[in-house]
């Protein structure tokens, strides 16, 4: 035993107990399962393209990596890691919600459950801004953000109203393009 | 304009007069912007297309296809584009690209990034590895680590871990990588350009400390590269101290290295110092290259490349 607690790192919880650090874990087939049925039923995404890839456990999320990271696994307890690959889905086993980036990483991979923006409304949804669609019709919780055929994120519909879900240290901070021309300088 | 006293006058030991009158100029002036277009996101073309239609200007840097310098006519901010938002394009000094383009990355190689953060290395690593193989992203700083997080996130890297580690660490694992980048900690001297406070908080009692530690970090990266394995040890700073210094002692100290040529066609490069203060170098100090800001219309920086058999 004593040479397992020797690699162990703990962390101080806020009453002063010792609780372990987290560490990533890989998936096991059930809950792999559970989670490409998921990709590929709301999203329509070919689950094949995940082949060369492997999913971790962190807590409540995923994260999905490349193969050569699993060998280097072995020295987890050997170096802290801090973290791996992209974190692709929130909650993955209660409410899920696939993050900004994963889908960003997906793009055209995505061919399901997707609202098509206007520029207009990408603006808007790009600085944090909620859209009122024309039709929600066929669309579920969490949709995707598209325009021309690029994906930008993610978007929650509330009241029938879709929710920019754009990170708070992403969403671009400049006027509205509607206002931009004012901002030229004259030559 | 401010330099420290002692910086000039080590400035002075190392250029001729005249060039350190336009050292200083070129100090004084500000730096061009530039980005690197992040072909994990996109592709070369239709970003530099998508960015002269909104009023960019863009010119690609000679020795570097993925390099640009930006400048603008109008009010827009590089950060507030939508090519920024999707993490197609990397705000990068140009510079700081040079110590990748060094190292040579390939796919499915394993390297470790000693002192990763903010992540301009690591992703532009990334980049040219196509997201296969490893990076270790190693950072000793806590606080560094969001930033460096946010950058990967962005860029879509995926082939990485990110470790938080002393760099001297890395010793305990001999032999584990194929590459090392060590872009290591310094005094910033090569970011007075850019950075005016970088100049109040520069001292020589600070280049020597750096440059004790950056021995140390040194004496780790060849233990943990493979034989046949490549080391970049970069700063952006000008002191022999921390840059020719720190390669003549691994030079005199291990026999299994050997520096190796930097080739970057178009840039204004200059050759090691060989002598400094009364201290003679190994000779082939020469072979790694120095970045002076008057000479090349960038920041300063140094980058040597050393190949461990």
């Amino acid at each position: 035993m004593a040479s397992q607690n020797k690699h162990r790192r703990f962390f101080r919880s806020q009453d002063q107990e010792r609780v372990k650090e987290p560490e990533h874990e890989e998936i096991g087939k059930i809950q792999m399962n559970t989670l490409l049925i998921y990709l590929h039923d709301l999203y329509g995404i070919d689950t094949k393209i995940f082949d060369d890839f492997i999913f971790l456990k962190l807590g409540k999320d995923v994260w999905i990596t490349n193969k050569a990271t699993k060998n280097f696994l072995a020295f987890k307890n050997k170096l802290k890691i801090n973290s791996l690959g992209i974190r692709a889905i929130r909650n993955a086993f209660d409410v899920p919600k696939l993050t900004t980036n994963f889908a960003i990483f997906l793009n055209n991979k995505i061919t399901k459950n997707y609202y098509d923006m206007t520029d207009k409304e990408l603006d808007e949804y790009t600085h944090g801004y909620e859209i009122i669609p024309q039709s929600l019709e066929g669309l579920k919780n969490y949709l995707i953000m598209k325009n021309k055929n690029q994906v930008y994120g993610i978007g929650l519909i509330i009241d029938n109203k879709i929710k920019s879900q754009v990170p708070k240290g992403r969403k671009l901070k400049n006027q509205l393009s509607s206002n931009v021309d004012k901002e030229i300088i004259d030559e | 304009m401010f330099l420290p006293k002692d910086f000039t006058s080590k400035m002075e030991k190392l250029l001729p007069k005249e060039e350190l009158e336009q050292l200083k100029t070129a100090i004084d002036t500000p730096l061009r912007k530039s980005i690197r277009i992040n072909t994990l996101r996109t592709n070369v073309k239709e970003t530099k297309e998508s960015l002269e239609k909104q009023g960019f200007i863009l010119n690609e840097m000679p020795w570097y296809k993925y390099g640009f310098f930006i400048s603008t006519q109008k009010k827009l901010a590089i950060g507030n584009t939508l090519e920024h938002y999707l993490g197609k394009i990397y705000v990068q000094e140009a510079s700081s690209m040079l110590p990748v383009i060094a190292l040579d990355p390939k796919e499915n190689d394993h390297i470790l990034d000693m002192a990763a953060a903010p992540g301009s290395k690591t992703t532009e690593m990334a980049m040219h590895m196509n997201n296969k193989g490893l990076i270790i992203a190693n950072e000793p700083s806590i606080q560094r680590i969001s930033a460096l997080q946010e950058n990967i996130d962005r860029s879509g890297v995926l082939n990485y871990v990110i470790t938080r580690h002393d760099g001297r660490k890395f010793a305990n694992y001999p032999e584990l990588f194929d590459k090392v980048l060590l872009d290591a900690p310094c005094s910033g001297e090569g970011t007075f350009q850019k950075d005016v406070k970088a100049r109040y908080v520069w001292s020589q009692a600070k280049v020597i400390q750096n440059s004790r530690l950056q021995k140390q970090l040194i004496d780790s990266a060849i233990a943990c590269t493979k034989p046949g394995g490549t080391i970049i040890y970069s700063t952006c700073t000008l002191s022999p101290e921390e840059d020719e210094e720190i390669i003549d002692y691994a030079l005199n100290k291990y026999n299994n290295i050997k520096l190796e040529k930097i080739k970057l066609d178009g840039l204004n490069t200059s050759n090691g110092t060989t002598e400094y203060n009364g201290r003679k170098y190994n000779d082939e100090v020469k072979k790694v290259i120095k970045l002076w800001p008057h000479k090349t219309n960038i920041e300063g920086f140094f980058v040597a490349k050393i190949k461990k058999e």
